[in-house]
């Protein structure tokens, strides 16, 4: 008696064990889907496209997968990466972007009222946009200048990673770049 | 007899006893141990366990062991024959509604979900992202009308299983999972069998953060069994936008590492967000969701705010946090479903009625106790 009371919960325990209990399937009707997926899945099928008229002394960097666009900016003592990506939706919003790039350069990271005090905004061919200009006086190898296009259905991230004195230099250039992107579409 | 002897261990009223003393000492290291490893690996390290390891050779009992023993050990105490008692009614309820609060405890461990849904204003969410569990997604975008999801849960996806997925017949298997990753470019194209984001990527681990919601988790994982070039190995990470369209028998895929998702039979939409500050100050005051519960197509207008949940079949929506954008502000919602949530107020009436009881059939023999006799 016992033992069939073991085999039957034994029986239990297997059948609890199944993987196939961890997979499930469902559908999901297009018109339904969320619109961030929307977003991403219309991205990763169908690349945005942007143009713009970059500076001649600034150099392509193919091969960067996440990115629309990569550029090598020389200045007098070095050069910087400028990136140029785009996520769907507002992609974590601009408190946790500029906190991100905050900490990439050893600052604590600031509230959304400090951001704004420090941003600027400007209006390119694309619309109004947002730059963030941040320097860590205690590290001047690398600061960064970005700024951010919040576009209908997307977000459009520019950013240079610079040393601070390179930033200084190529300011009003990123401003000239960043006031010349369009959308091609 | 064997059986006799295993139950008077088993109901050893000391094993009580020792068992509150050594939660009381789990409590305490647990709460120390929040400073160095963040409150959810320490929920995990001493309470949601069955044992632990102290100095890396040393097993030791976890709380959730504990506590079976302790449900073991009252549950087999009420079985004893002196216990039945007309004039021991009292602790006999007593032990009922301590055990319930036991049985309350395991209930919320094994059944309760927790996480959270973020709405912009304007937005129609229906279901809830869990803070801490993961699943891999595969979804067919090739049928017409809509998505098929085919989504491995969190238990499948620990370094070194293989899921076999007969129904399109492949092989997953985990190579590595991240808890918290760092992206970097590759020096050089990666090899052939890299698929995807990973033959410019790799993804590395970084020091997880205390607070496990900030970790950005990963995963690598091979596929087989494609029957085309769409073998090889793959890498997601949690967030990332940029998803990797690959054919799989005739149907094209794309693959998703998320926090896992639990739907809801209804929907919340997001009317209004609404925060106020202390003046002069970035600290919130209060912060209320006015929201639409869309249940069968029937929107009822409700009002969350901080301490003021909504409470709907079984879900509790509590106001947590806010997102602000350049174009709008989004409300971030705790979502918790608690099977065991009536537990304790019904355990804790049970044992206040147990003590009342208790003493009422004690008092008549403590008023009639003798007096004390002073000495001259």
């Amino acid at each position: 008696m016992i033992i069939k009371q073991i085999g039957i919960l034994l029986l239990f325990f297997f059948i609890a064990c199944n993987k196939e209990k961890h997979i499930r399937v469902y559908k999901i009707p297009k018109a339904n889907i969320e619109k961030k997926e929307e977003i991403s899945l219309n991205k990763s099928l169908n690349k945005p496209n942007f143009k713009w008229d970059k500076p001649s002394s600034w150099v392509d960097v193919p091969g960067h997968k996440m990115r629309i666009a990569s550029f090598r900016v020389p200045h007098q003592n070095g050069e910087g990466d400028l990136s140029i990506t785009s996520f769907g939706g507002a992609s974590g919003g601009t408190q946790a972007n500029v906190n991100r790039w905050e900490k990439q350069i050893g600052l604590n990271a600031s509230s959304m009222t400090d951001i704004n005090k420090f941003s600027k905004s400007n209006i390119g061919k694309l619309g109004q946009y947002k730059i963030f200009k941040l320097i860590n006086s205690n590290q001047k190898e690398t600061a960064i200048i970005a700024s951010i296009f919040q576009l209908k259905e997307t977000t459009l991230f520019i950013k240079l990673s610079i040393s601070s004195d390179g930033l200084e230099e190529m300011e009003d250039q990123f401003i000239k770049f960043c006031n010349s992107i369009d959308s091609s579409l | 007899m064997i059986l006799h002897n295993i139950y008077k261990i088993i109901s050893n009223p000391k094993i009580f006893v020792y068992t509150v003393l050594w939660l009381m000492v789990l409590v305490f290291f647990g709460t120390i141990a929040q400073k160095d490893i963040g409150l959810y690996a320490s929920q995990m390290k001493y309470f949601s366990t069955y044992y632990f390891i102290l100095f890396d050779y040393i097993p030791l009992p976890g709380g959730r062991l504990t506590l079976i023993i302790m449900t073991v050990n009252l549950a087999s105490s009420l079985f004893k024959k002196n216990l039945w008692k007309m004039k021991k009614v009292g602790v006999i309820i007593l032990h009922i509604g301590g055990l319930l609060l036991l049985v309350g405890g395991g209930v919320t461990a094994q059944f309760s979900s927790e996480g959270n849904m973020v709405i912009n204003e304007g937005e129609n969410v229906d279901f809830v992202d869990d803070y801490h569990r993961m699943e891999l997604c595969l979804v067919n975008i090739s049928l017409e009308d809509s998505l098929e999801y085919i989504v491995f849960d969190d238990e499948l996806l620990s370094e070194g299983q293989i899921i076999n997925y007969e129904r399109l017949g492949v092989k997953i298997e985990i190579i590595s999972r991240i808890e918290n990753t760092r992206i970097q470019n590759r020096v050089t194209l990666g090899d052939s069998i890299y698929k995807g984001f990973l033959k410019e990527f790799v993804l590395l681990p970084k020091e997880p953060d205390k607070e496990n919601t900030q970790n950005r988790p990963s995963i690598i994982f091979r596929v087989r069994g494609s029957d085309n070039n769409s073998d090889g190995i793959y890498g997601l990470f949690l967030g990332q936008r940029d998803l990797d369209i690959f054919d799989f028998k005739e149907n094209q895929y794309f693959t998703e590492f998320r926090r896992e998702r639990s739907y809801l039979p209804f929907s919340i939409e997001l009317l209004d967000f609404k925060k106020v500050l202390h003046p002069g100050t970035n600290v919130a005051k209060s912060f209320s969701s006015e929201i639409n519960l869309i249940e069968s197509k029937v929107p009822r207008r409700v009002l969350i705010q901080m301490n003021e949940p909504l409470r709907h079949q079984g879900y509790t929506f509590f106001q947590a946090s806010f997102i602000e954008e350049l174009d709008g502000e989004a409300t971030v919602l705790a979502v918790v479903k608690n099977y065991g949530r009536l537990f304790p107020y019904i355990s804790s009436i049970i044992m206040s009625i147990g003590l009342l009881v208790h003493l009422m059939v004690n008092l008549p023999k403590m008023i009639k106790k003798k007096p004390i006799q002073i000495s001259e």
